[in-house]
């Protein structure tokens, strides 16, 4: 593995066909749209931005879950794209994912024990039913459920208690990486706090590489190592979180940060991001970014901005990014 | 120090106007189930100014939509609601259907949180928004269609002419709950009731509808109950706030007062749990445990496995209501540090 990073993905295109329209031609709906990121072990990114900005598709990518129409996934320094079906379905179980829904998640007429088996049955058939119901037991305990979970269905749990049962299922095949997609946007509150230290604790335990993909800012910025901020399938804003979130250079990243609403009077900000996400169906010109940006200029409109390192460990896709930052 | 068992009926928090406009006393909402019935909203008293924004807050299971849906005659066929609502001189609770439906419609408007299932998608926005008015207010459909392209350019909804004869696909999500605000604000009503407005919407779709929520109030006066879970939102548009854990009111006062100094344990525990509060924390802070199941309510405080400040009577009395100051009230039987209560009088 010549000291590769746990994941490495470069230009990225997931690419969808619409048919539709008067003439029934065929449109590509560009979800991805020629994304690069890297992983290492033990490291967690957050990948952020607003519905229809592609996060989920990615995260599936990452997966080898959706076809990949452009670039490659290396996980574990072995390129997804290059394998073979079978060899991709082998070679997945190192990257495992959490869902957002986790009652939906779970098959409701298998029990929790039936659920925790059945990746480990597939991926490890010599393993005895012994040495699965071992490892399940040891897992549920880490994951905070009493052993007589074992024999629940899933609609006996609460949602915070079905989202632990989702983690200790991607766990079960001591996978390397887990992409998370909105994993605690359906809990409360008072839930949500539980399962982002759960996750934390068994990424320093076990060197877990984790890709976060949520909206809620708040909960990204305390698990993520590193942010990417995406916008219409591409990365605006790349770099450390604290330094992302304290100076973003994006005005995009800046308005969702304004966007947030903060729990205290008087905090209310005008908002910034005017207008709604286009069409990807029909992206605007250049920067997709421009017609809703406050920072817009004529360049803006004509031409695309490339994704540019200002500085070592971040970078940004904008003529005229925030630089120096503006004080809050 | 004890308390009385069953707790007493307490006196709503009441600010300076002297009839509100709408005063909730021992709202009861309960549910017939297979497994037994099921008490969704226990003992909930509260009052709403004219011109006032209240928020019910709370999470899942809280009962904060029930309280709503008691309000509107909108409880599922198993649900029953107890107690007394009183719409400035009317009685909500036990009015006949037909005629609450009347009210829902010019003195009560309502917006939910998925803008795409409480509109009919075989209907033109103009239709949906004009058949009120036109029925019930016997106004021609020109007329009627001159107050509908008003009230859109009030929501800032550029184009109005045009998205009157659009339908509900044709919207985006932001759009349509502009348009649901509007519909609701078209007659005119007392009140509108806010269910979960934003939850369904992007971070800056959701900070276009809260300015928008703002400046209507300034504008039009009309006094809002808004539903939600989260504390930003109830910030960013409400005057005052009333918690809600497992059906039962918890704390109520001013939202600056609560959000700089709660008072009850769960309201303290849902805010030091708030990511945003805890910047540079290794471990977010959390409550323990998760809501008791409403089949099965704890005879004492329902906060009380959960609460960090739990004493032995919290398990076996429920805590009655107690209004600590003009402005303020909570049920709890901890002995909170006084910091705070006063602070609370003008928000």
């Amino acid at each position: 593995m010549n000291g590769a990073n746990l994941l490495e993905a470069h230009d990225l295109a997931v690419h969808y066909p619409v048919s539709g329209g008067l003439l029934r031609r065929r449109r590509w709906l560009r979800a991805v749209d020629g994304v690069s990121l890297s992983l290492a072990a033990g490291e967690t990114l957050g990948v952020v931005g607003e519905s229809g900005c592609g996060k989920s598709t990615l995260g599936r990518a990452l997966l080898g879950l959706t076809p990949i129409h452009a670039g490659t996934v290396a996980l574990q320094g072995v390129d997804l794209t290059a394998l073979s079906r079978r060899q991709l379905r082998a070679h997945r179980r190192h990257a495992q994912m959490v869902f957002q829904d986790p009652l939906a998640s779970l098959d409701p007429r298998m029990t929790v024990s039936q659920i925790l088996a059945e990746p480990v049955r597939i991926h490890e058939p010599a393993m005895t039913r012994l040495a699965i119901r071992a490892r399940a037991l040891a897992l549920l305990e880490r994951v905070g459920l009493a052993p007589d979970a074992m024999d629940g269905y899933p609609h006996e749990f609460s949602g915070g208690q079905c989202q632990r049962i989702g983690i200790a299922r991607a766990l079960m095949l001591r996978p390397r990486l887990l992409v998370c997609d909105e994993p605690v946007s359906a809990l409360d509150v008072s839930i949500q706090g539980q399962i982002v230290n759960l996750l934390q604790d068994l990424q320093a335990e076990q060197g877990l590489g984790l890709v976060f993909i949520a909206h809620d800012l708040a909960v990204v910025r305390h698990i993520s190592h590193r942010i990417q901020v995406m916008y219409l399938g591409r990365t605006v804003e790349v770099g450390p979180a604290d330094a992302v979130f304290q100076a973003p250079w994006h005005p995009y990243t800046r308005g969702l940060l304004d966007a947030i609403p903060e729990p205290q009077v008087g905090a209310r900000r005008e908002p910034t991001v005017l207008g709604e996400m286009p069409s990807p169906l029909d992206p605007p010109s250049g920067c997709a970014f421009h017609p809703r940006c406050p920072r817009a200029q004529a360049r803006c409109e004509g031409e695309t901005p490339a994704l540019r390192s200002l500085s070592p460990e971040r970078a940004v896709r904008c003529h005229f990014p925030l630089d120096p930052p503006s004080v809050r | 120090m004890n308390r009385p068992a069953p707790a007493a009926t307490h006196q709503p928090v009441t600010t300076a106007q002297p009839t509100p406009l709408l005063a909730v006393r021992d709202l009861n909402v309960r549910f017939q189930t297979d497994s037994g019935p099921v008490e969704a909203v226990r003992e909930l008293s509260f009052t709403l100014a004219q011109g006032e924004a209240l928020a019910l807050v709370g999470e899942s299971g809280s009962g904060k939509t029930q309280t709503a849906m008691a309000l509107l005659g909108l409880l599922a066929d198993n649900g029953r609601a107890a107690g007394t609502a009183w719409l400035s001189g009317t009685s909500l609770l036990d009015m006949p259907e037909a005629e609450l439906r009347r009210i829902r419609g010019a003195r009560i408007g309502v917006v939910f949180q998925d803008p795409m299932t409480a509109l009919n998608p075989y209907l033109t926005i103009e239709r949906q928004m004009t058949e009120t008015l036109c029925l019930h207010r016997g106004q021609s459909r020109r007329e009627a269609r001159g107050a509908a392209l008003r009230m859109l350019d009030a929501v800032r909804i550029a184009d109005a002419a045009r998205r009157l004869d659009q339908y509900p696909h044709e919207l985006s999500g932001g759009m349509r709950q502009r348009v649901m605000i509007a519909m609701a604000l078209l007659p005119q009503p007392d009140v509108l009731i806010l269910d979960e407005p934003t939850t369904a919407l992007d971070v800056t779709i959701q900070a276009q509808i809260l300015d928008l929520l703002g400046t209507l109030r300034r504008d039009l006066g009309t006094a809002m109950l808004l539903i939600t879970h989260d504390l930003g939102v109830v910030a960013a548009v409400c005057d005052r706030m009333l918690v809600m854990y497992a059906g039962e009111g918890v704390e109520q006062g001013p939202v600056a007062a609560l959000l700089e100094h709660p008072r009850h344990p769960y309201t303290q525990g849902l805010l030091e749990s708030l990511p945003s509060r805890q910047n540079g924390a290794r471990r977010l802070a959390t409550l323990p445990g998760h809501p008791p199941d409403p089949r099965t309510r704890p005879s004492g405080c329902p906060f009380a496995p959960r609460c960090v400040h739990a004493m032995a009577i919290c398990a076996t009395v429920r805590p009655a209501w107690e209004d600590e100051s003009e402005t303020r009230g909570r049920r709890c039987h901890w002995q909170a540090p006084e910091t705070g209560v006063e602070t609370g009088a003008n928000a």
